[in-house]
């Protein structure tokens, strides 16, 4: 029965860990951007925020970095 | 339950979550190059974002996305001296709220993009009396939400979809909708909001009005498209870095994989395109730690006209925009990492 336990915790995990990489993407929760202007959105159905000066098309400006904290 | 039926349910549940490949990949180019810029001595003018550039005959123009007064500027080609600035920053109705692009055809036609107020405006460039004017506005249809490029033609506007639904549509001479084609070409399940796919597959365009092609190149991921407006085909290839990654939040597409492409040309033998190939993860980690991203991309990749490799370009530095002039060997470049934001390499094949 341990045994099969321990397989079973095995192999969830692996399948975790497999869903996690897929995923990627950048976390930003704990993130403090200093001295950097942020513009952002929270209205409307969606929350996300823009960073920087770049080429990134994001609430009508041009950003480096669009990102969200929901991830 | 046995484990051996725990390990098969979990195989079938990953079978089922996976894409297949539609779409045919290309790894690497079968030539490949350093290349070394040379600089262009400026007078005057201070960019801050030299995002596009374009040459016709005598004069060169500059768009400048992050600029204090005016996105446009005018100089002399080959000598570089300011000729004038035009297309100032503002709410005023001669005024742009924004610049994404421009199209320079001649010296009368110079046509610029105006994403935030949705208008294409037609200006004339007198080098003689170092001026810009403004001769024509045209209103881009409502249905279009959001254009975020375009190319003129004699017809009128080809332009990017920005709804999801399509690609491309094709505009009158005065903006009005008239058709739309060709679909996202995606290999992902479709459970995302139409806009947010389209934000994430926001492309750079070019049409070459000689050889009728139309190509795509996309802002993330890397993933090159090459149209045909006439018998309404369209093939996708995808690099090795695959198509657009993102996350959605409500409509939007919120990027998470690389940057991709940030400028394409299409000329009579190739397309040639600017390619980042740097991660939001890298990018994120260098603002967290304070320090500053080098912008623009240190590859100009070279395809045929079907979409096949040819050549990949390395370069001594990150550029953005460029212009390809193939019976000269020149391309000339923008750089906004620097201060020296014009640079001209030679290429040969």
């Amino acid at each position: 029965m341990k045994t099969k336990v321990k397989v079973f915790i095995v192999i969830v995990a692996i399948f975790l860990i497999s869903i996690i990489n897929k995923r990627g993407g950048v976390e930003f929760t704990d993130l403090v951007f200093n001295n950097i202007e942020a513009l952002a959105n929270t209205e409307g159905e969606g929350e996300f925020f823009c960073f920087g000066t770049g080429s990134i098309d994001c609430y009508g400006d041009k950003v480096e970095i669009k990102y969200t904290g929901l991830r | 339950m046995k484990p051996s039926l725990i390990l098969f349910l979990l195989c079938f549940i990953s079978c089922i979550g996976s894409e297949k490949e539609q779409y045919p990949r290309y790894k690497d180019f079968p030539v490949q190059k350093a290349l070394r810029a040379e600089v262009v001595s400026l007078d005057t003018v201070l960019f801050r974002y030299p995002f596009r550039v374009t040459v016709r005959d005598s004069i060169a123009v500059v768009l400048d996305l992050h600029n204090r007064d005016h996105y446009l500027h005018t100089f002399s080609y080959p000598g570089w001296g300011h000729i004038s600035s035009f297309g100032r920053r503002g709410n005023g109705p001669e005024e742009l709220l924004s610049a994404e692009t421009f199209q320079f055809d001649s010296p009368d036609s110079l046509w610029v993009l105006d994403a935030n107020k949705m208008q294409i405006t037609r200006w004339k460039i007198d080098a003689c009396k170092w001026s810009a004017e403004r001769l024509e506005e045209i209103s881009l249809d409502k249905q279009l939400i959001r254009t975020l490029d375009f190319h003129k033609t004699t017809d009128g506007f080809i332009v990017p979809d920005y709804s999801g639904e399509y690609r491309y549509h094709l505009l009158d001479n005065q903006g009005t909708l008239i058709r739309s084609e060709g679909r996202i070409p995606t290999e992902k399940k479709q459970h995302t909001p139409n806009p947010a796919l389209a934000q994430a597959w926001r492309s750079f365009m070019d049409y070459h009005a000689g050889n009728r092609t139309l190509a795509f190149a996309t802002q993330l991921g890397e993933v090159l498209e090459v149209a045909h407006i006439n018998d309404h085909t369209s093939h996708a290839f995808y690099g090795p870095n695959g198509e657009p990654e993102f996350q959605t939040s409500g409509s939007e597409g919120i990027p998470t994989g690389i940057m991709g492409f940030s400028d394409i040309q299409v000329t009579d033998r190739y397309i040639y395109t600017v390619f980042h190939g740097r991660t939001f993860k890298e990018i994120e980690k260098n603002m967290r730690e304070g320090k500053k991203n080098e912008d623009g991309g240190r590859y100009i990749y070279v395809f045929d006209l079907e979409g096949n490799p040819v050549i990949r370009y390395t370069l001594d530095r990150a550029i953005y925009g460029i212009h390809v002039n193939e019976e000269t060997g020149t391309i000339i470049a923008t750089d906004v990492n620097s201060d020296e934001p014009i640079v001209s390499y030679k290429i040969v094949f």
